[in-house]
């Protein structure tokens, strides 16, 4: 039983607010540009949500619902936690990365029936994330691992968005995140994420993430507070929804630390 | 079993006094709303030794609270019952005071020390219960005062427990040492942690949880007993390249006295590592090694599979080095909705002695089903 919710939640790395956003002033960048721009802790200190992840396969619906903190040092590092906060068996269970900013990772994971934290390997970047249609590499995007192009603008949902395509920069990287290529649709006006496409090596679409319910979080940040994965290889569907979002909340590093990974839940 | 008769009595009054400290707190202090959750595990195991059944379980309850924004109380309280009894005894019952910089525990609690997962040879505050060998969680939780201090990169683990509790083994007695200041059992623990490495180094003293033989000066076996023990520890856990390795490393000094055993090297280290990302596997070895005399080692190999997010399939085998004994443990295992889970599996025995040949009668499959609320 340990061994298995090990196995499964080994598969959390770093589970950071994925790409999606900020206001800008949109004049001539790259697709580099664009991309590090639209990742939303590049421009805030640090975030808290609630979230709920819905697992959709055939007629079962699988829910996790969990709680993140996110903290963007000053030295680069990027810090996030997660507790769990059900279903019932993975209650109170909770994860810890860091990512430092020379792109090396550390993890650990708490189980309440382990009694203590339990440090993990931080290489699993095309696993699912809990098993679900999102992969690790969907939820932390490595940005230098990739090179970036601007294929240009178009327009979804009545609005214009820069269409940027990222290859892997080595093979190594192609067979780790399991992917050839992706094409990112992002808000031309507010840079957050409107639809992303990931493509294998015979060139065939895989799978498609779309947003919905885009808030403005700050003046300068809007994200979107739904996602929905389509695995178009097996049919399967997840939908992330964030309950609520806090940006700039105080975090400090002492709220990243296998202490506070093994606090009890309030 | 006077002791285990007094442990108990004595969870449950410190059960009564925390639940009376919890009221009092949640009335002063406007506490969060009480937290209750738990699990019930059912059982039907099948003896190929004795061509029968046996039915059980296990209903686990635990409740906690938060008093104010530094104090919470916890207590559990497990239920198992069989085909002809029911007994009850009280899993934790704890007050932890979090602080700045330091976090007090208070009561009855489970503490665990060591690099590796089962067994480590660092982790002696806690006594095992076997009356069931096959249990997943078998520590018995103790009274204990516990100071964990943080700065930084370092921690430190101070523990105090006013007296010793024995392991629990069916059919076998060994009286505990009178209950004084100098049987009282102490540890403390300092950990370093490091991008991709912890260390830490500890230092136990006390009674001795699991009791040893006697041995007389002909070799003869003359009785068991819990010896006082100082235990000096040192834990290691290092990640590379998606590997992790960790691992325990202890030296028991015996107390002097007339039977008392040499002193002892004891070991655990298991390496671990994704082979595919749904393909775990873990490869260990641990054992112990009386100063000057053979050690005994055994090996053991875990492959754990993740077929899809509800099922897993998973093969444990474990080698006893000395006595060429093993053990086999095939299970299948299945969520079939959010917190229950249904297991099927079986072990298998195979030798005269050893770590797993002693178990050569207690051939099983057995099915479960475990329902988290």
């Amino acid at each position: 039983m340990i061994l298995k919710k090990v196995l499964t939640m080994s598969a959390i790395i770093a589970l950071l607010f994925p790409l999606f956003a900020q206001t800008l002033l949109a004049g001539d960048m790259t697709g580099r540009e664009i991309i590090d721009r639209s990742n939303a802790l590049e421009n805030v200190q640090d975030m808290e949500a609630e979230m709920r992840m819905e697992i959709i396969r055939d007629d079962r619906v699988r829910e996790r619902e969990m709680i993140m903190y996110s903290l963007q040092a000053e030295d680069g590092t990027e810090k996030s936690l997660i507790r769990f906060l059900s279903p019932a068996d993975v209650r109170e269970s909770g994860f810890l990365n860091i990512s430092y900013a020379d792109g090396e990772d550390e993890s650990w994971l708490y189980l309440p029936a382990l009694g203590r934290e339990r440090r993990m390997s931080s290489e699993e970047r095309g696993g699912d994330f809990m098993g679900s249609d999102f992969t690790n590499e969907d939820m932390t995007r490595t940005i230098d691992d990739y090179e970036y192009e601007l294929l240009g603008t178009r327009e979804i949902n009545g609005r214009e968005v820069y269409e940027v395509e990222s290859l892997p920069l080595t093979d190594e990287i192609a067979e780790q995140v399991e992917f050839a290529r992706k094409i990112t649709y992002i808000d031309a006006e507010h840079l957050y994420l409107h639809k992303e496409e990931t493509y294998n090596e015979r060139d065939e679409k895989i799978k498609e993430l779309t947003t919905d319910n885009v808030t403005e979080i700050t003046d300068e940040l809007h994200l979107p507070l739904k996602m929905i994965m389509r695995d178009l290889e097996n049919d399967g569907k997840t939908i992330i929804s964030y309950e609520e979002i806090e940006v700039n909340t105080g975090l400090t590093a002492d709220d990243f630390t296998t202490r506070a990974l093994t606090r009890p839940l309030r | 079993m006077q002791d285990s008769r007094n442990l108990t009595k004595l969870k449950q009054v410190a059960l009564v006094l925390i639940i009376s400290l919890a009221l009092t707190l949640i009335s002063t202090f406007q506490t969060s709303a009480l937290s209750l959750g738990g699990q019930l595990d059912l059982n039907i195991d099948y003896s190929r030794e004795t061509d029968t059944f046996d039915a059980g379980g296990t209903l686990g309850i635990d409740m906690s609270s938060w008093a104010g924004d530094n104090i919470h109380l916890r207590t559990g309280l497990n239920l198992d019952f069989t085909e002809d009894r029911v007994t009850a005894d009280i899993d934790e019952a704890n007050l932890t005071y979090f602080g700045q910089d330091v976090d007090i525990i208070l009561g009855w609690q489970k503490i665990t020390w060591g690099a590796v997962d089962n067994n480590s040879p660092v982790d002696n505050l806690n006594p095992r219960d076997l009356s069931d060998p096959f249990s997943e969680d078998n520590k018995i939780s103790v009274p204990a005062i516990r100071t964990a201090y943080f700065h930084s990169e370092i921690d430190f683990d101070l523990v105090w427990q006013p007296y010793a509790v024995g392991w629990n083994l069916p059919g076998i007695t060994a009286e505990m040492p009178e209950r004084t200041i100098e049987n009282s059992v102490a540890g403390i623990r300092a950990g370093y942690s490091a991008p991709a490495f912890d260390l830490a180094a500890s230092y136990f003293r006390g009674v001795a949880a699991e009791p040893a033989a006697i041995i007389s000066e002909t070799g003869e076996v003359e009785g068991l007993e819990h010896f006082r023990e100082q235990v000096i520890g040192a834990e290691m856990v290092y990640e590379y390249s998606g590997v992790i390795l960790r691992a325990d490393l202890a030296l028991a000094i015996p107390e002097e006295g007339e039977f008392y055993p040499e002193n002892e090297l004891r070991y655990a280290a298991t390496l671990e590592s994704n082979i595919t990302p749904d393909l775990l596997m873990m490869l260990g070895i641990q054992g112990s090694n009386e100063i000057d005399q053979d050690s005994e080692n055994t090996a053991v190999v875990s492959l754990n599979y993740l077929y899809d997010f509800y099922t897993e399939i998973s093969l444990g085998f474990g080698y006893g080095i000395n006595e060429g004994d093993f053990i086999i443990n095939p299970e299948f295992s299945r969520d079939l909705a959010d917190g229950l889970e249904l297991k099927i599996g079986a072990y298998y025995f195979n030798g005269e002695a050893g770590p797993y040949g002693q178990f050569s009668d207690q051939d099983q499959l057995y099915l479960s089903l475990s329902q988290s609320f």
